[in-house]
């Protein structure tokens, strides 16, 4: 068994991010877009917590930042809901390339 | 930390009282009072400009364990944003008017939003940049989504998803430069990174840092989003959105330039590179439209990218002459929001064939707008000249290499000045009968006068806010 | 006396009248704008001769304008400074007389939009005095840019009773062919402006500060195709030109005028400036070059010129070719060729500005600018016929009219040029021209007015004294300087 090192974390959590990110630009429904964002803030996440911990030394930047990040990313995501809610509201379909009016 | 507070803080403490005592009162103010809530904003803006004068910055000033800073860059972009905000709250009377309970919750957004773009120029860490970027993105959303109807609603939801991914993109950024210096504050990033090489993880994370901060600039990949973003957003809140956020983003940009993000050799390169696609897709685009608002978004994009170009060749010049750029563009623009506001009003609608005639039956309104959009194009007596004269000459500056650059987009201009015509010939042909005479409000004339008056003394006598510019850029 | 000779007053004060005709404050009648503005430019018109008698050759004026003792743009080292030597002053003195007529011609053909017109037509001529008398480039360059606003406005406005929609698309087609070239030449001023500073470690804009001796040949050899490119389209030199028919015949008559007479020589001044003056070791290698194009444009545009039917275009065309003329004079690259081409912009500005006015004073008589359809108007109008006559033959080159002195001096410095064999070739080839000319303008006098005598055109009457004293006075000054060809020759020095 080789050790868990740094980069195998790294690995993870570049992985998850580009899932994410790739995902957040193909994907055809609405609700699978808000969830690959949510696999970008995870990505993130795992890099901040696999650097505050391996090279962060004794500040806790990386846990703080953590922190803020899945608060902000909660709220953005109610916001975005919130406001899918009016547009579900109009059009009843959860498939972008109905909401493509403008 | 007290002192602190009162040593730099004090406008963004007003301003955040401002936020509290409209909610405050909106909670238990009677409808009738609602109109007034334009006038709390606006003393409290007006608190914030004059408190401006208490903030100390010189010599740099550093507070919050070095969190945040102030000097006379960050100092010089606060007013500037809250002179914008100042112009902005006025606009956004029509806008107010028509929601009635409301207004309360508005103005605290916009004051929220102000007050995030202020906290963004003087972050001097990652995560208070963070947080004031979304401190100002969140409130942005919400006045998107404030106007009556189903394509307000459509514009923030895809403002909001392009903000999320980019902010998802930064901050992936961020943990990697976090990695390699175990530290988020730019001082000791720059410190730790300029003993060392710089390696290609630090290339990596620098690329993907201006990437996530570039989108609210709408520069190239995030560009096509605006153009939806402006068709379907109420011109005042466009005012607020083509000018604050960007003053914001470029005034955390070029600091990040000189100082963390200065160490790769590639980036100018590609950024510059990102800036021309921007330059020749934004031109190219609005040559086809003929609606206003998709023009002027287009405008918005070839000028950041203009202005990101430059502000990519770091030097202290460059970074006075990217200063100058902003400060002019960001009142013209605000001048041609407003004549954009009192047409919109007045159901002329946007498209450019509509505002047929206007200037015989509006000699004033009409010059104005007309001066302003030619300011923009960048003809003279206006302050868009100067500031294009300036602006390239930093590209002469920075080397030969960027000659064909430069040449690329003195072609573009003239690519722009096709569409700038468009936006503001059919005001010159002839008057029909069913030409309105536009019935303005004061505040919106006020603001169309005053920020036309502002780009013809720029562009008569432009010494004095020059010379600010580079005193402010020698002591970044 | 010192006190009465400002430039700056000369250039802004038009400015100042164009704002206050705009403002709200003056008045909508007709009538009073009109002679308001009449009077101002009259009143620059004499100001300018003040100025000619007051002038000496040796010191020329100089001034500069500083706000509250600083520079315009310190950080790039531009002034507002301005200077009028020989050449300038010639070019001052054109510019404000064919305002002058062009101001009072407008009468006739202006009958909307007075305000409107008459502000624009002072600031046009606000940025062309600027033009000719800044001597900092970012000013003149400023100017340049200026220029163009009104000239927009007046080439596609509209101000005449018919609609004329073609006038809008050639408006649009004349702004973005010279932006484009302003644009290029914006790259030559920075470009200039950064290499003389490296070089010479003194931040400076002025033209006779400007230090270009230490720059590689290379940079100097893209500087100065910059500015040609950028001046060439102005000018214009041929492959650049396509603007300047339509822009011409579609503008109202004064403002064809003012855009052959003044407008196009612009572009010339602006080569003499910086390709011939500051850049003149490279121009020597340009000039033969250029030399070639001034004779493409001659011969071409000649035969083009032949082949019209619209009697404006026929004139658009000719000044196309006159302005290869001059543009050969310049390439000459001596004393005699400076002294040729810029007395050959008096002339044509004259020339052209008269024959543009009588197809202004044809087509409102008769309605039609076609040559096939024109004819026999000459007993009915004998005063326009006489005057015209005089005129196409002074542009044919007939001595005692000033543009036969500058075609023969042109010639002759092209073969005393010490530029090599190209130019003496292009003398020998540019003489044919004088047939060529000849052929197109004796063709504009004979199937214009001669001819029998047609129904259609039976009832037309002869022109106004107004009229006949705006083109006598045309031909008054073609026969000064045909006669006394060393008033301005003594001036250019």
């Amino acid at each position: 068994m080789t050790e868990i090192t740094l980069y195998h974390y790294l690995f993870v959590g570049l992985f998850v991010f580009v899932l994410g990110f790739a995902g957040s630009i193909v994907c055809k429904n609405i609700i699978k877009v808000l969830i690959c964002i949510e696999f970008m803030l995870t990505g993130v996440n795992i890099n901040f917590a696999t650097f505050a911990k391996y090279c962060g030394g004794s500040s806790a930047d990386g846990f703080v930042m953590i922190l803020f990040y899945t608060a902000i990313g909660a709220i953005e995501l109610a916001v975005a809901l919130y406001i899918f809610y009016f547009m579900h509201c109009k059009k009843q379909s959860d498939n972008i390339e109905k909401y493509g009016e403008l | 930390m007290i002192n602190d507070f009162f040593n730099i803080l004090l406008p963004q403490g007003c301003l955040t009282i401002f936020i509290l005592l409209q909610l405050l009162i909106g909670m238990f103010a009677s409808p009738k009072f609602h109109k007034y809530a334009r006038f709390i904003s606006l003393i409290g803006i007006s608190l914030s400009i004059l408190l401006l004068s208490t903030v100390q910055t010189e010599p740099q000033y550093f507070a919050f364990k070095n969190s945040i800073m102030s000097d006379s860059y960050t100092q010089l972009f606060h007013f500037v944003i809250l002179l914008c905000g100042f112009f902005i709250t006025l606009l956004t009377k029509k806008l107010t008017n028509t929601f009635k309970q409301s207004s309360y919750t508005f103005n605290a957004l916009l004051l929220t939003a102000i007050l995030g773009a202020l906290s963004i120029v003087s972050a001097n860490d990652f995560l208070t940049l963070f947080i004031s970027i979304e401190l100002m993105a969140f409130p942005t959303y919400f006045l998107i989504a404030s106007a009556k109807g189903y394509h307000s609603k459509e514009a923030a939801f895809k403002y909001l998803i392009t903000s999320a991914v980019s902010t998802g993109v930064f901050l992936f950024g961020v943990s990697y430069l976090y990695g390699i210096t175990s530290s988020l504050n730019f001082t000791e990033i720059y410190e730790v990174l300029s003993e060392g090489e710089p390696t290609l993880i630090y290339s990596f994370a620098s690329v993907m840092i201006v990437f996530g901060l570039i989108s609210k600039l709408s520069i190239y990949p995030f560009a096509n989003w605006v153009i939806d973003v402006y068709k379907g957003t109420e011109t005042s809140v466009l005012a607020f959105l083509s000018t604050i956020p960007k003053l914001a983003m470029f005034g955390i940009l070029c600091r990040l330039l000189v100082f963390p993000l200065s160490l790769g050799l590639e980036l100018p390169f590609i950024i510059a590179i990102i800036s021309l696609i921007t330059a020749i897709w934004a031109n190219t685009y609005a040559i086809r439209e003929k609606d206003a608002k998709v023009i002027l978004a287009c405008s918005t994009s070839a000028n950041m990218s203009y202005v990101l170009l430059v502000s990519a060749l770091v030097s202290v010049y460059n970074l006075s002459t990217v200063i100058f750029y902003l400060l002019c563009y960001v009142v013209m623009n605000i001048a041609v929001f407003a004549f954009l506001n009192i047409t919109e009003y007045e159901d002329i609608g946007f498209n450019v064939a509509n505002f047929k005639g206007l200037f015989h039956k509006n000699h004033s309104l009409g010059l104005a707008y007309t001066i302003s959009v030619i300011g923009l194009a960048g003809f003279p007596i206006t302050s868009g000249f100067v500031a294009k004269i300036y602006l390239f000459s930093a590209i002469v500056n920075s080397g030969l290499v960027f000659i064909p650059f430069l040449l690329a987009l003195l072609i573009l201009m003239v690519v722009a000045l096709f569409y700038y015509l468009k936006l503001i010939l059919p005001m010159f042909e002839k008057a029909t009968v069913d030409t309105k005479v536009l019935k303005a409000l004061y505040s919106q004339k006020f603001v169309l006068i005053i920020t036309t008056a502002i780009t013809v003394l720029i562009g008569a006598y432009p010494e004095k806010i020059i010379e600010l510019c580079r005193f402010v850029a020698y002591n970044i | 006396m010192d006190i009465l000779i400002s430039i700056p007053f000369l250039v802004f004060f038009p400015m100042l009248a164009s704002f206050f005709i705009m403002s709200p404050l003056f008045t909508n009648n007709e009538i009073s704008i009109r002679r308001f503005s009449k009077s101002i430019f009259g009143f620059i018109f004499l100001y300018t001769i003040f100025l000619l008698v007051m002038f000496d050759t040796a010191n020329p004026f100089i001034s500069k304008i500083s706000f509250f003792g600083l520079d315009w743009i310190q950080a790039l080292g531009v002034q507002f400074s301005f200077k009028i030597d020989g050449i300038g002053m010639i070019l001052v003195l054109l510019t404000s007389f064919i305002f002058f007529i062009s101001a009072i011609s407008s009468k006739m053909n202006i009958r909307k939009n007075h305000k409107f017109y008459y502000s624009m037509l002072l600031l046009l001529m606000s940025a062309i005095l600027g033009i000719f008398t800044a001597s900092d480039m970012f000013v003149f360059f400023m100017f340049w840019e200026l220029e163009l606003i009104p000239a927009y406005f007046l080439i596609g406005g509209d101000f005449s009773l018919e609609t004329n929609t073609e006038a809008k698309k050639s408006a649009i087609k004349f702004v973005l062919f010279t932006f484009l070239g302003s644009m290029v030449m914006l790259l030559g001023i920075l470009l200039l402006h950064y290499y003389s500073y490296m070089t010479s470690q003194t931040l400076t804009a002025n033209f006779s500060e400007i230090f270009t001796e230490r720059i590689p040949v290379i940079i100097k050899l893209i500087i100065s195709a910059c500015f040609i490119i950028g001046f060439g389209v102005k000018l214009p030199i041929i492959p650049l030109h396509t603007w300047l028919p339509d822009a011409h015949t579609n503008a109202p008559t004064p403002i064809s005028m003012v855009l052959a007479g003044i407008m196009l020589k612009t572009g010339a001044y602006g080569i003499f400036r910086f390709n011939y003056q500051i850049m003149n070791d490279v121009f020597q290698i340009f000039a033969p070059v250029l030399a070639i194009f001034a004779l493409v444009n001659i011969i071409y545009t000649a035969f083009v010129a032949y082949a019209q039917t619209d009697i404006k275009r026929i004139v658009a065309y000719s000044s196309i070719s006159n302005m290869g003329l001059i543009l050969l004079g310049l390439c000459a690259f001596n004393q005699i060729g400076l002294n040729a081409s810029v007395f050959h912009m008096t002339a044509h500005g004259l020339v052209t500005a008269g024959l543009f006015m009588i197809c202004g004073i044809v087509y409102l008589r008769c309605k039609t600018r076609d040559i096939n359809t024109l004819g026999g108007i000459a007993s009915n109008m004998p005063r326009l016929f006489g005057l015209a006559t005089l005129i196409v033959l002074a542009s044919i080159g007939v001595p005692a009219f000033a543009p036969f002195i500058s075609e023969v001096l042109t010639v002759i410095s092209a073969m005393f040029s010490n530029l090599g064999i190209v130019l003496k070739v292009s003398a020998i080839v540019a003489l044919p021209l004088l047939i060529i000319s000849s052929c197109y303008m004796l063709k504009f006098l004979h199937c214009g007015f001669m001819g029998e005598k047609q129904e259609a055109f039976a009832k037309i009457n002869d022109i106004t004294t107004h009229e006949f004293i705006v083109l006598a006075s045309v031909v008054a000054g073609l026969l000064l300087f045909g006669i006394f060809p060393s008033a301005l020759l003594g001036m250019i020095g």
